[in-house]
């Protein structure tokens, strides 16, 4: 099949599992309710006698912002994966590998110690102080690793993120076993969760995340240059140091800001890129945009699992999209291959 | 036990208080056989807070030589006072201490790890005291601890005095019918937690009169907004003590303010060692229940 085939197929998934994720939930709503809260909202029809208030605001401020919020971190976090596996060349990097999510721990955690995760103060500081480290961890990472390697290579970056990582996990333990009356909370953010976040969250998140997609494929040229090697690409007029910085912070960015409002969630940075590259091959053009597209849908999905399988209770959406994802990226990888006669 | 084990049984260990039978394998000894009781008491180290409580309660605080990190937190001893983690206590400080009677919870287990195994082996003498889940429970190990600290009269009494305030608060309770709703929260937004059958939670909403929107589930569960909104409770309870005003976070969620208890404003702060310790305490925190559900009786 041409790509532009698998194209529409892939975006056709993509708003079906939108279409789900607004439609099923923990309360029992009806597909004709869900539309006339649509329309009401969207075009100011009024509501149908007798409509059930609470209705509006599940539909409205609870589910709806959810799913949206879900999409646009899988797309952000998938999109920084597909990045970071492509710099680093490494099929297992991604902008955890270098620092963002053992940073914004740090931050987090701060926060949390220091009693400050409350009220209007924390909703602000939280994220802020969570991006900041986050950043904060990748910046020294890559100065370290520059250190080493002008160009930063792949050894010495992965190195130095990893040092950083170990580093800021370590510091994460030492406050938390000294704070024992906040471990829960520390926990209960590192498994992160979608689950009311508001349109605010939605809002801040779709307009970064729109920004460093955007700026992100004008470089999609230079990545498949790049993965000549680091000499070749300079050889051809790349500023391979330049174009990496650009690359990896923009990246982190992306992942940082996610990890900030919603915490740690995992897996999807990895597996999509790789599942985007098996059917569409490795031109970044399309595996850029495509990696989030199928990020997107596949967090929708997870968080759809999260959140109705055992309804009324919720599990962890970092738990689900490595419970869907690891036999999938096995299948994929596996069964397919071997279909294939590969 | 990696850190991550270990903050896990912490965040349960916090969540509960004093005891967890939905998380906890409760496969330690059971509390009659295998415990040893002092031939006399002269000091004695409770391992959580709600058996701490108690033994304040029977009278023993000037024989407390040491506690866990949780009790501290509430009790606030003086310095000269040994503090020690209920998972992974320092077991050479511990028996330097040589106190008459350790008082170990269920909680403490994980698994079939005892970290108080060592002393027992010793020669020290270690009771172990299981997790309740119910009223029946409690009143059981109110007396059993009685006994082994060798105050069964003052436990009985205890006990009699509790049953007293219940029969009391059974007769002051207006009829209602149908009971009002409730949602009893104990951990806040994101990852919301309540509970359902078979935790003594349930049990003291029952007993206030009342109806526990999860009352279908077991256990401590993990909740999901929408089916707290679609269940619309009457009245929301919250014993969350880590954030400043727990009450105006649950109003602020979005898409709560059309909840009877968020529109009528009747959600509801309840002390947080009444409702989480399983020890006779908790007939305060019924009765604070019950004074936010009936303002006007």
């Amino acid at each position: 099949m041409s790509n532009q085939g698998k194209i529409i197929i892939l975006l056709g998934m993509a708003v079906a599992t939108l279409f789900f994720g607004v439609s099923i939930g923990g309360a029992n709503i009806a597909p004709e309710e869900i539309l006339s809260v649509f329309a009401h909202r969207l075009l100011a029809v009024p509501l149908p006698e007798g409509f059930e208030s609470i209705n509006t605001g599940l539909i409205w401020d609870i589910r709806l912002p959810r799913v949206l919020l879900a999409f646009i971190v899988g797309a952000a976090l998938a999109v920084s994966g597909a990045i970071m596996q492509s710099v680093l060349k490494n099929p297992l990097a991604s902008s955890y590998t270098i620092g963002v999510s053992a940073g914004a721990g740090v931050g987090a955690v701060i926060v949390i110690v220091g009693g400050l995760s409350s009220g209007l103060l924390g909703m602000f500081l939280m994220p802020a102080m969570a991006l900041s480290f986050g950043l904060t961890a990748v910046f020294t990472a890559l100065f370290l690793a520059s250190r080493i390697n002008h160009n930063l290579d792949t050894y010495s970056t992965v190195l130095m993120g990893m040092v950083l990582s170990i580093f800021c996990n370590a510091v994460i333990m030492v406050l938390s076993s000294k704070a024992p009356h906040y471990a829960q909370q520390i926990i209960l953010w590192q498994m992160g969760s979608f689950s009311l976040k508001g349109w605010t969250v939605v809002g801040i998140l779709s307009v970064v995340s729109v920004i460093g997609i955007v700026i992100l494929l004008r470089f999609t040229k230079e990545m498949d240059i790049l993965t000549f090697g680091d000499e070749q690409a300079g050889a051809i007029g790349i500023d391979v140091r330049r174009t990496k910085i650009v690359l990896i912070l923009l990246s982190a960015t992306l992942s940082a800001v996610s990890v900030a409002f919603v915490g740690i969630i995992g897996f999807v940075d990895l597996i999509a890129p790789h599942i985007i590259r098996r059917f569409f091959g490795s031109r970044h053009a399309y595996v850029v945009p495509l990696s989030g597209v199928f990020g997107g849908l596949f967090m929708v999905l997870a968080d759809l699992v999260a959140r109705t399988v055992t309804s009324p209770s919720e599990i962890s959406v970092g738990a689900v999209t490595a419970l869907i994802g690891a036999p999938f990226f096995a299948y994929i990888f596996v069964i397919k291959r071997r279909d294939n006669g590969v | 036990m990696s850190i991550r084990t270990y903050l896990f049984g912490l965040f349960l260990v916090l969540l509960m208080g004093g005891g967890n039978p939905a998380f906890a394998q409760d496969n330690m000894p059971a509390s009659r056989s295998n415990t040893c009781v002092p031939h006399s008491l002269t000091t004695v180290i409770p391992m959580v807070p709600s058996i701490t409580q108690v033994l304040i309660d029977l009278g023993l605080d000037d024989r407390i030589i040491a506690m866990d990190t949780q009790s501290a937190i509430l009790h606030r001893p003086g310095p000269d006072v040994p503090v020690f983690d209920m998972l992974s206590p320092d077991i050479e400080q511990l028996a330097a201490l040589r106190p008459s009677l350790l008082l170990v919870s269920s909680i403490s287990m994980i698994g079939d790890n005892d970290p108080f195994l060592p002393l027992k082996k010793l020669g020290l003498c270690v009771a172990y005291v299981r997790t309740s889940d119910s009223l029946d429970g409690i009143k059981e190990d109110l007396r059993f601890i009685a006994t082994v600290v060798g105050r069964p009269d003052k436990g009985t009494e205890i006990v009699a005095d509790m049953e007293q305030q219940l029969q009391e608060m059974a007769r002051s309770r207006p009829p209602m019918n149908p009971p009002l709703k409730v949602y009893f929260e104990i951990a806040p937004a994101p990852a919301m937690y309540s509970f359902g059958q078979g935790v003594f939670l349930n049990e003291m909403i029952e007993l206030a009169g009342a109806q526990n929107i999860f009352a279908d589930r077991n256990g401590w569960v993990r909740v999901e907004a929408e089916s707290i909104v679609a269940a619309n409770p009457d009245v929301i309870f919250t014993n969350v003590s880590y954030l400043d005003d727990p009450v105006a976070e649950i109003a602020a969620r979005p898409g709560w303010s059309n909840i009877k208890a968020v529109r009528n404003k009747r959600v509801y702060a309840i002390d947080n060692s009444a409702t989480s310790l399983p020890n006779h305490h908790i007939v305060e925190g019924i009765a604070a229940m019950m004074k936010a559900l009936y303002p006007n009786e």
